[in-house]
């Protein structure tokens, strides 16, 4: 029997709601066993046809006809000077074309270790890194938290804050998953000038964390709130790794 | 300042990709997507000071849309006995032998097949969702439905497809 709740949970993980409603919609899925499901089997679903079912791209041809096309069409037509004074306002539909390709996350689960403060220290970074080197393998691309928030349902039982700092000079670039000590993990992929920096979210375990950490050049901020456990990871400066997690961690929940 | 044309190529071309993807998925072919794109962007410019509003996708795939739906009535007017449209395949698949499972295809195909499968109206929500990343306000506009419609259009197809895969997945392990 499927909940009455489904297309709520489904405007949920497709990014309609935000706000209150969105907060609801995420206490009702926490509680709902067929909603979870349902989130779930969309993550799968909507992974797999990104990963695999092709989005056709335009030829290159084919531009080049309609292209033609067009100037022969504008030739055969009368020419009016008012034509081109008319509706300015079109101009706001032009940045509406955000195309998203995202990659399905193929992530590699780190050995399973204990999660001592020394090791934690490598594991984030060895995690940043990796991403780096496999070129971002970011899940979901976008600066629109009411995006990149319900991505993470159905794919990692946690919820992590996510936020757009553009206006500090942090703007949200997307989201991924990844394993901390063995565990998976939320990681909300940040800019910041030319580096970039992954925030991790894990749910605590316990043990102890370690304040900051350096490896390989990478700086970590790690902090715990509530039953969540954070790093912050960049190459960039300490003090602006810094900045950035006060203002995560200035951010209502 | 940009004349008339060039306005809408501005406004309109950047969506091509779109348009062709869409084209694509309702037509299963590339030639009849490369036909029905380049048709939808002649009328969609002649039509193009009609256009209000500040978001042209939407408008532009409505027009993909009609493009191809007329192209599929000319066929069958002009008297052509097509072969079976995928949209009218029955949504349940045949089982396969092994013989044809072996050399079947990857499993991208088969989403692919299952997808190109599923009536129109819930494909093209979900194509639209999924790979233009369209808002179900985009969506509604798109193919003139109410958002209530596109909703349940959309879990309607994921339920199918989910459907399938089990069913598919369940059969691959008997």
């Amino acid at each position: 029997m499927p909940c009455a709740e489904t297309l709520t949970t489904q405007a949920f993980i497709d990014g309609e709601i935000s706000g209150s409603a969105a907060e609801a919609a995420e206490r009702h899925i926490e509680g709902c066993p067929e909603c979870r499901a349902f989130c779930a089997d969309a993550a799968a679903l909507s992974d797999a046809i990104r990963a695999q079912a092709p989005r056709h791209v335009a030829p290159p041809l084919l531009r080049r006809r309609v292209e033609a096309m067009l100037r022969k069409e504008e030739a055969a037509r009368p020419s009016s000077p008012l034509r081109s004074l008319s509706r300015p306002t079109f101009w706001g539909g032009a940045a509406s074309g955000t195309v998203i390709t995202a990659l399905a996350a193929g992530f590699a689960a780190l050995a399973i270790l204990p999660p001592s403060a020394s090791t934690l220290v490598d594991q984030v970074t060895t995690a940043h890194t990796r991403a780096l080197i496999a070129h971002r393998e970011i899940a979901v691309v976008s600066s629109d938290h009411h995006t990149v928030k319900p991505w993470f349902a159905g794919r990692v039982a946690l919820s992590p804050p996510v936020a757009d700092f553009r206006a500090e000079g942090y703007p949200l670039v997307g989201g991924r998953l990844d394993k901390i000590a063995g565990a998976p993990a939320a990681v909300v992929v940040y800019g910041h000038g030319k580096h970039e920096i992954d925030l991790f979210v894990w749910a605590a375990r316990g043990g102890a964390l370690p304040a900051t950490g350096l490896s390989h050049g990478y700086h970590a901020i790690f902090w715990r709130n509530q039953d969540l456990d954070f790093a912050a990871v960049s190459d960039t400066a300490e003090p602006e790794l810094a900045r950035f997690a006060s203002l995560v961690r200035a951010e209502p929940e | 300042m940009l004349d008339h044309r060039q306005r809408f190529e501005a406004l309109a071309l950047p969506h091509m990709d779109a348009a062709y993807n869409l084209a694509r998925w309702l037509s299963h072919s590339p030639t009849d997507a490369e036909d029905i794109v380049q048709d939808a962007m002649l009328r969609a410019f002649r039509a193009f000071e009609q256009f209000r509003g500040e978001n042209i996708r939407p408008w532009l795939l409505t027009i993909v849309r009609n493009c191809w739906r007329n192209r599929v009535g000319d066929v069958r007017r002009r008297g052509h006995v097509p072969l079976p449209e995928e949209d009218e395949r029955p949504l349940a698949f045949e089982g396969p032998d092994p013989e044809t499972e072996a050399v079947r295809a990857s499993e991208g195909r088969r989403l692919e097949t299952m997808i190109a499968a599923l009536p129109e109206d819930f494909r093209t929500a979900l194509i639209l969702r999924e790979m233009e990343d369209m808002s179900y306000r985009e969506i509604a506009a798109a193919t003139g439905a109410p958002i209530g419609t596109v909703m349940s259009r959309l879990a309607r197809a994921r339920a199918l497809l989910k459907d399938q895969w089990l069913a598919e997945q369940n059969h691959a392990v008997r």
